[in-house]
Parts: C-alpha cells; structure tokens; sequence
C-alpha cells in the first residue's frame, strides 16, 4: 500500500505499507488487516462503520475501486494500492 | 498572567496570548492546519488547563486532539475517540462542541456532535462514548438540519447537579435530562420556529445557541433562527428578550462570567440578509437580563460586511471580563473592559469558527 504524504506519520513515517492478506483477499480485508496495524491510519481511510472516506481515493493496480467494486474490489497477487487524496477543498 | 484565546478556524486553529493584562496580542498557528476546527474548549479543573480541539479533516474525517501544555504540543489517540457503535449506521461527521463537566465530576467530558448527538468522556475528553438516551429518542427521525448540517452545538451541564444537562441543536431545539441522559425531554415552549407551519411546535425550532450562569443555573439565554429568550424556569418555557435589539436574527449567546444579569449578543439583520445591521460591526449587551440592549461599537469598524458565528464569541473569567469574538472574514476582536472599547487581536486568518479563551 502506498501512502500520501499527510498520512505517514500515521504508519512510523512509511510510505508504503507490506500488508499480508490471503488470496481470495478484497480491499475491505487489506484495510481491515490494516487497522489492527495501524488504527490512527485507518480511521482515515474509513469511518467507524468501514465506510470509504469519500474524498479518499484508492487505487487498486492503477484503478480507482470505485470503477470496480468499491470495498469489495479484489486483491489480485501482489496487489498495489495506492492511496491519494481527492481533488477537493477550498 | 497570560490569557490564551483558541482561535477555531476553517483552516485550522490559532493561538493569541497575551502577557501584558490582555493590552497586546501575539498569534500562532495554524495548528493541526488544513483541518476545520468548529469546538475548542479549556478544561480548567485540571492542574494544568487541557486545550480540547475538534479538528475535521475533508479528506480524513474528524478527530479529537488534546494538549496539556496550551497548544505546544498534541496528542491524539489511534483510535476514533469519538465513534458511533456499529450498530446505528451513523458516522461521525464532525465535534461541534466540547463541555466540561460539573466540578464534581472532573474527568467528565461531554461533547455535541454531527450528527446530532452527545458523548460523554470519563478520561478527561480522550475517549468518548454515545450517550444513548438521546440517541434513541423518539424525537430523532424528525430532527432536521440548519444550513451548516444537524448537530448539538450547545452543551450546558447543570453546575451543581451532575444528573441535570441542557443542550440545543439545529435543527430541533432544547432538550433536557434530569437523570444523567438516560431520559430527555424537549423545552421549546414560548421559542418560534421559523418558516414552519406550526409556529410553535414540541421541537424542531432551530435554536442558534443557549447561554447560562453558573451562579443562576435554572436561568438560560437564547439566539433563535430569529428570535431572542430567556427562560426562567429552568427551560420549562421562554419570553422574548429581542425589543432593543436592532434585529432578532444572529448566532452567539455569551454570558458574562461573574455577572448573572450580563450577556452579549452580535445581531444580524435577518436570515436572508446575514450582515451587521447597517454594515456597523456591533456587540450588543444587556445587563439586565435582556430588558434593554446597549451597542458597543469603540475600535469596531465600520463597512462591515461580514458576521459571527455561534461559538465564535465568548469570555473569559478574568475581572474585568475579558469579551472576544472572530468574524467569518477573519478577524478577531478583544475587550478586556467587558465590551467598552475593542482592539484588534488578528485579522486576515481563515474565517474564524470558534474561540475561547482562558486565563492562567
């Protein structure tokens, strides 16, 4: 998992995150995997009924999961996610 | 003495100090910047006052933030302080006010959210639980939202009576609880609600914000979405305070902190026209329970055209009382002679949301 800036104090000032889920893993798992990790990482990533923040974009292989299954988007392999903050704010 | 005034903005919160009896001003921050900061709150019953912030991220959602050392350094916990148990689908969207509980129960915290709820914290404001009684109220399905979203802005624990709590939200009015929040009841009774059928409904009224003196506990002031009140019954019914004003449309409600029969108001003209009345920047106070008004205008500008938001007014405890308020264009103003004369504190921050102020 790969982390926006703003976000890695959150994951010992990583940006990228190794995250074990089994095969038939989906992004759901890998952020629930991720919250046992890193909490005050998740939390931003979902809100406490696991909802996807909605101006948080995650691609999943170079696609936004919203175009897929949304939390539900299956990890393939080594799958890549890729954090990034939307386009939003004044 | 120094008095630290929190400056909650839409762009994070600022910090003024002052050292010199409140005469000169010095601003840092942003603090947590980027994040909105609609409550901030000073927990004085503790050896070291704690700096309580709700900041809200529009990416990463809301938090709590706390510092014990006025703001030089943060702490947050890893997980969600505040959070709605799985069970109710509800998401907390932001904090919109923090209450320190009774002396009597110092590590008692409460906190008004969005959606409109209360928590409660019994480890000082770190960690916080869904006060359910208020939750499950029959009232809820048909609570609606002001402009600025559905929450309890306004949290008045009773000073003596730890059982006994008033809070207010937009839109749905005054609730109290007498049995530490297992039970609430509306109190709107003599308060309109604006542009509704029944002009005097149960609830639904979208209250602006309630004040109380500590020393008069039974006794509340209130700003309507038009409409001012006073209530002498402990909430049980309201009379109208609003003849001279120039208008009974505005946000705040500050109660002077030694004087009981002392409050401050900043009126707007109307809700479809949310400006000072005559673009005249002025502090409205009563000191006699809201029977007349005076304005305070010394070294507030003229051609103004902006206004002040709920929690964006407040005063310290110091004596003379100190008053203070932030504008949604970004200035902070500060009287340390109880609203006679005003001087600038800051200006050109993002639009001011709250402050309060403390004196240590």
């Amino acid at each position: 998992m790969r982390l926006p800036s703003a976000l890695r104090s959150r994951a010992e000032d990583c940006s990228t995150v190794d995250v074990r889920v089994p095969e038939t893993a989906t992004l759901a798992d890998l952020l629930d995997a991720l919250a046992d990790r890193y909490p005050a990482l998740e939390r931003r990533l979902r809100d406490e009924q696991r909802r996807l923040r909605r101006y948080v974009n995650f691609f999943v292989d170079g696609e936004e999961c919203r175009r897929l299954g949304g939390a539900a988007t299956p990890l393939r392999g080594a799958a890549e996610v890729q954090i990034i903050p939307s386009v939003a704010g004044g | 003495m120094t008095t630290v005034l929190a400056i909650g903005t839409k762009k994070g919160l600022f910090l003024a100090r002052s050292d010199e009896g409140r005469a000169t001003w010095s601003v840092t921050g942003p603090h947590h910047a980027m994040n909105d900061v609609y409550a901030v709150a000073f927990d004085t019953r503790r050896g070291e006052p704690r700096l309580l912030a709700g900041i809200t991220s529009e990416h990463y959602g809301p938090s709590v933030a706390f510092s014990d050392d006025l703001g030089a350094t943060w702490q947050e916990p890893d997980h969600a302080p505040i959070a709605f148990p799985a069970g109710t689908g509800a998401a907390l969207a932001r904090v919109w006010q923090f209450a320190p509980g009774p002396a009597s129960t110092p590590e008692v915290v409460y906190a008004g959210v969005e959606p409109s709820a209360v928590f409660r914290s019994v480890d000082g404001g770190e960690t916080y639980e869904l006060v359910r009684g208020l939750w499950d109220h029959p009232h809820r399905p048909d609570w609606g939202a002001g402009f600025g979203g559905q929450a309890v802005h306004t949290i008045l624990p009773h000073p003596a009576d730890e059982a006994r709590m008033t809070v207010a939200m937009s839109t749905g009015g005054v609730y109290v609880t007498a049995d530490g929040g297992d039970s609430w009841r509306a109190r709107n009774v003599g308060i309109q609600a604006y542009r509704n059928p029944d002009p005097y409904p149960e609830f639904g009224q979208c209250v602006h914000k309630v004040a109380q003196h500590p020393d008069r506990p039974d006794r509340f002031f209130l700003q309507n979405h038009h409409g001012v009140y006073r209530s002498d019954d402990a909430a049980e019914s309201w009379q109208s305070i609003a003849d001279g004003l120039p208008a009974d449309f505005g946000f705040p409600m500050v109660a002077h902190p030694h004087r009981p029969d002392v409050i401050y108001n900043f009126p707007l003209q109307a809700d479809v026209m949310r400006f000072a009345p005559g673009g005249r920047c002025a502090v409205y106070r009563s000191e006699d329970a809201g029977k007349s008004w005076d304005a305070l205008t010394d070294g507030l500008p003229d051609d103004f055209w902006s206004g002040v938001l709920r929690d964006a007014m407040c005063a310290d405890d110091d004596d003379p009382a100190g008053v203070y308020f932030g504008t949604r264009s970004g200035s902070v103003y500060a009287s340390r002679d109880e609203g006679e004369h005003w001087q600038l504190v800051g200006e050109q921050l993002p639009d001011v949301l709250c402050v309060r102020a403390v004196v240590v």
